[in-house]
């Protein structure tokens, strides 16, 4: 039997780049070949997941389909390069289990929304300082600030160095996109692999302070951490901070300014949001639900497996598609429908299962601050330049949001 | 019906206390507590409502 065909428009960096989600290839996908073969001469092969339930089960069992061989499709990398550092993201269990235990009792809702006024003020200060101006880029002066401000306080790590992290992430996520490139001809490869580099040095440093000197911070307990009676492995140990650097960072980002974009695009949706402030939680996970700013995680089963009576042998890769389970229209009614009302909503744009986002309520609450400040205090918001997308079939980024603006 | 929570995996998402709190109850310091090994049925549409919303997947409904 013949395996259907995925269109390459599901992967295609230049199509998310030009067009944003390609939720219609998906749809059809959803209904009719629910995993899909995906071959171009550029790309690693891969199965397409796009069914909500498919990418559920498969992530029910972190035994059998892993992370390790390969974190994601990336067109022109020749190898995986996010899979040179080894991260969360990158580990299977047992050493996933380990790891994540290091970090997880930090990230719980009940610690976190102890902060949650304090992420309030960082919000309204935040828009304090732009009130004056009438037009802006959303992404770089709203978007961007409020995670990276966020990020580095919970790892101690001073405020000024923010524009640091905001480079290191765009060379890194955004290394096959041409505005992130530096202007002495460097490849995306070798531009993202120099700042992987800087990014350990830099925390290098910061390791080695906070073993003499302990504070009160994530850097502290990542640094002085121990396995069985050793520190984490240089290699581990840094990856780790680079994880809480730019993933703390470049997803809320885009779920940010995709969010103020959905609601430019549904101004019955802001205009209900700013009546009701008690849709608050609902808007945020609707907001996720529709930016779903990780586009795809790949798994790699370590057996044959059958799904929908494809077969796939071990060491074949998996690519699941979050924006796509997240429009299933067997879980979600209207699932194109931008709806800050809906009642059931179990979104998986964190993922699910073993490898749920570590950092799930921290977003939520930094999404929380941020809309509950920016709808208060709108009077007029308007889209003065089409956005402009990241060049990458990985993250579903927005670059640039020109709007003019009216804050009271 | 028997109900575990895999402890490694539970991370006090809350989602379970809030869909059964006859069965599922979290303290102060995000312990999660399984109050009822083997609930009644008349609860099962409620148990196996928290093991699908657990985002861990934490939770799994076996019968006796």
């Amino acid at each position: 039997m013949q395996t259907p065909t995925a269109p390459i428009e599901i992967i295609d960096p230049d199509y998310y780049q030009q067009n944003g989600y390609p939720h219609e290839f998906w749809a059809e996908l959803r209904r009719d070949r629910p995993i899909a073969y995906c071959k171009h001469p550029k790309l690693v092969p891969f199965y397409a997941v796009t069914r909500y339930e498919d990418i559920v089960n498969i992530s029910k069992q972190p035994g059998v389909f892993e992370n390790a061989p390969l974190l994601s499709v990336q067109p022109e990398a020749e190898e995986d390069l996010i899979t040179r550092v080894r991260t969360l993201l990158n580990m299977d269990p047992p050493d996933h289990r380990t790891y994540r235990q290091l970090m997880s009792r930090y990230f719980t809702k009940r610690r976190l929304n102890e902060d949650q006024h304090r992420l309030d003020q960082v919000a309204e200060d935040l828009l304090d300082s732009v009130a004056d101006e009438a037009e802006m880029d959303f992404v770089t002066r709203v978007s961007a600030i409020l995670p990276l401000a966020v990020i580095a306080e919970l790892m101690g790590l001073p405020q000024e160095d923010r524009d640091q992290f905001f480079r290191w992430t765009n060379e890194i996520v955004g290394a096959n996109d041409p505005e992130f490139r530096r202007e002495d001809g460097t490849t995306g490869r070798e531009l993202a692999q120099r700042a992987i580099e800087e990014v350990f040095a830099y925390c290098t440093d910061f390791v080695e302070d906070r073993r003499k000197h302990p504070r009160d911070d994530l850097t502290t307990v990542l640094a002085t951490a121990k396995i069985e009676g050793e520190y984490l492995p240089p290699l581990e140990l840094l990856s780790y901070l680079f994880l809480l650097i730019a993933a703390g960072n470049e997803t809320t980002r885009n779920a940010t300014s995709g969010g103020v974009l959905a609601l430019m695009e549904h101004r019955d949706q802001l205009e209900l949001v700013q009546k009701h402030p008690e849709l608050l939680d609902s808007l945020v996970e609707e907001m996720v639900r529709w930016t779903s700013p990780v586009i795809h995680f790949c798994r790699t089963p370590n057996r044959d497996v059958t799904l929908h009576d494809v077969s796939i042998k071990a060491g074949e890769h998996l690519t699941l598609f979050y924006p796509s389970a997240n429009r299933d229209e067997t879980v979600f009614s209207e699932p194109m429908r931008f709806d800050v009302q809906r009642d059931k909503n179990p979104q998986i744009g964190f993922g699910i299962g073993e490898h749920l986002c570590l950092g799930a309520h921290l977003a939520r609450n930094e999404l929380r601050a941020i809309f509950k400040a920016l709808l208060a205090r709108l009077r007029e918001i308007e889209l003065i330049e089409p956005p402009e997308r990241l060049r990458s079939g990985f993250i579903g980024g927005v670059k640039h949001l020109q709007v003019r603006l009216r804050l009271v | 019906m028997k109900v575990s929570v895999d402890m490694e995996l539970c991370e006090a998402n809350a989602l379970c206390v809030m869909e059964c709190p006859e069965v599922f109850q979290l303290t102060d310091d995000d312990k999660l507590i399984l109050l009822k090994e083997h609930p009644g049925e008349e609860l099962r549409a409620k148990v196996e409502a928290a093991a699908q919303l657990c985002p861990r997947l934490a939770i799994t409904v076996t019968d006796d």
